[in-house]
């Protein structure tokens, strides 16, 4: 087993005082917190954050572990018949389940709260589990149901743990909005002894749409039309998840203009949001001698000059 | 099929993050989330607010936070995931304007 240098973790020297082991601990917590941090790798470098300071912060389990460091070397076993005085940890949800080395000095703790119970003594409801639903806009928009297979921990009788698959159908409400969180009462984990079980929250995650951009409820939607339509207004077609409208462009519109096609956007019924035509005139790639033409007649004519408020 | 339910009362909350019922009182009192109801017997939190609860233990144990130290980071935490979300979005749409 590789042998964990707690004191390198926290970025401090063998002989750091508790102070020191302390700020050093709060400045990485900060750091690496999964709820703060986005790095990538941030939940595992926080565990072993939290794993250090668990040994670190505590006078007896320091002294073991600098008994033990002695005999450190890349490879590590614990000394025949090793036995540890100050076992038991008390970290937090994100530190449930220390890594091996730790459990080989101090003893299974942390996420071990219910093993060693059994069914007939302890009773606790299941825990929660949460997990992300990657669905479509268009599944979103109009609710579906979908099918999800999931892991569900349980204990059996001697309370040894495994996971077991679970599958079950999905009503996805009509609306549902990014990140929202969809609860299925009682499919969590199975509670201990008589307790009931635990609940199953889904968080929403709605894939990129290649035409339609989600701004909370609202939805927008980027329309090119060519500088005449711009100019002139115009009568376009325009697609919505619920089949295509036609839309009025007025008159003397700016790209960038934002027309409102109400109650297509998401969110929940009698609260639906709008769908937001977002203008954006494209020039033609290439154009012909008669059509340069025209553009230098209007050239010639207009005394249009967007650049007036700049003064001279 | 299962049932998708919409709200839970505080006794479901306080059962599903095992803290004691007072610690939901202080996280509402502090304005971390805000239940539909006057009366905490009659408060009905949405599943995003249990979420948000939780995440509200774990910052305040984890990094040693007093309430409002947490009322705080979880609202610039939640500014900063806004802004983000905005920043990714007008991305996107400016590509799609000058596309």
């Amino acid at each position: 087993m590789e042998f964990k240098d707690y004191y390198k973790i926290l970025g401090v020297d063998a002989d750091a005082s508790q102070k020191e082991i302390k700020s050093a601990y709060r400045k990485l917590a900060r750091k690496y917190h999964p709820d703060v941090s986005d790095e990538s790798d941030a939940e595992d470098q926080f565990k072993s954050v939290v794993e250090a300071y668990e040994v670190l912060k505590d006078q007896d389990k320091r002294a073991e572990y600098d008994t033990l460091r002695q005999y450190g070397g890349e490879r590590f076993e614990p000394p025949p018949g090793w036995q540890s005085a100050a076992s038991g940890a008390s970290g937090g949800e994100y530190a449930g389940g220390f890594s091996d080395f730790f459990e080989d000095i101090f003893g299974q703790a942390g996420h071990g709260s219910r093993q060693g119970f059994s069914r007939q003594q302890f009773t606790q409801r299941g825990e929660d589990i949460e997990m992300g639903l990657s669905i479509f806009l268009e599944e979103a928009y109009h609710g579906e149901t979908r099918t999800i297979t999931y892991q569900v921990p349980s204990f059996d009788e001697r309370g040894q743990f495994s996971r077991q698959a679970k599958t079950l159908n999905v009503k996805i409400p009509a609306g549902v909005t990014s990140g929202e969180r969809i609860r299925l009462q009682g499919q969590g984990a199975p509670g201990l002894g008589e307790a009931p079980p635990g609940d199953l929250y889904l968080e929403v995650r709605i894939a990129d749409h290649p035409l339609y951009e989600e701004e909370g409820v609202n939805l927008s939607l980027t329309l090119p039309i060519s500088p005449w339509e711009a100019a002139l207004g115009a009568k376009v077609t325009v697609p919505t998840l619920d089949g295509r409208i036609n839309l009025s462009v007025p008159a003397a519109s700016q790209s960038g203009k934002r027309l409102r096609v109400k109650g297509k956007g998401l969110g929940k019924a009698g609260k639906r949001g709008d769908l937001f035509v977002v203008l954006a005139i494209s020039m033609p790639q290439s154009m012909d001698s008669e059509e340069s033409a025209l553009w230098r007649q209007l050239s010639e004519k207009s005394s249009y000059n967007p650049r007036e408020n700049w003064g001279e | 099929m299962s049932e998708t339910s919409y709200y839970l009362t505080l006794t479901e909350v306080t059962r599903s993050i095992r803290m004691p019922e007072q610690t939901v009182i202080t996280i509402v009192d502090h304005g971390i989330v805000d239940p539909r109801g006057k009366r905490p017997a009659d408060w009905r939190f949405d599943p995003l607010m249990l979420i948000t609860i939780r995440k509200a233990c774990r910052l305040q144990h984890d990094l040693e936070l007093d309430w409002p130290g947490t009322a705080l980071a979880l609202e610039l935490i939640g500014q900063l995931q806004q802004l983000r979300e905005d920043n990714r979005r007008l991305r996107r749409q400016l590509d799609r304007l000058t596309g």
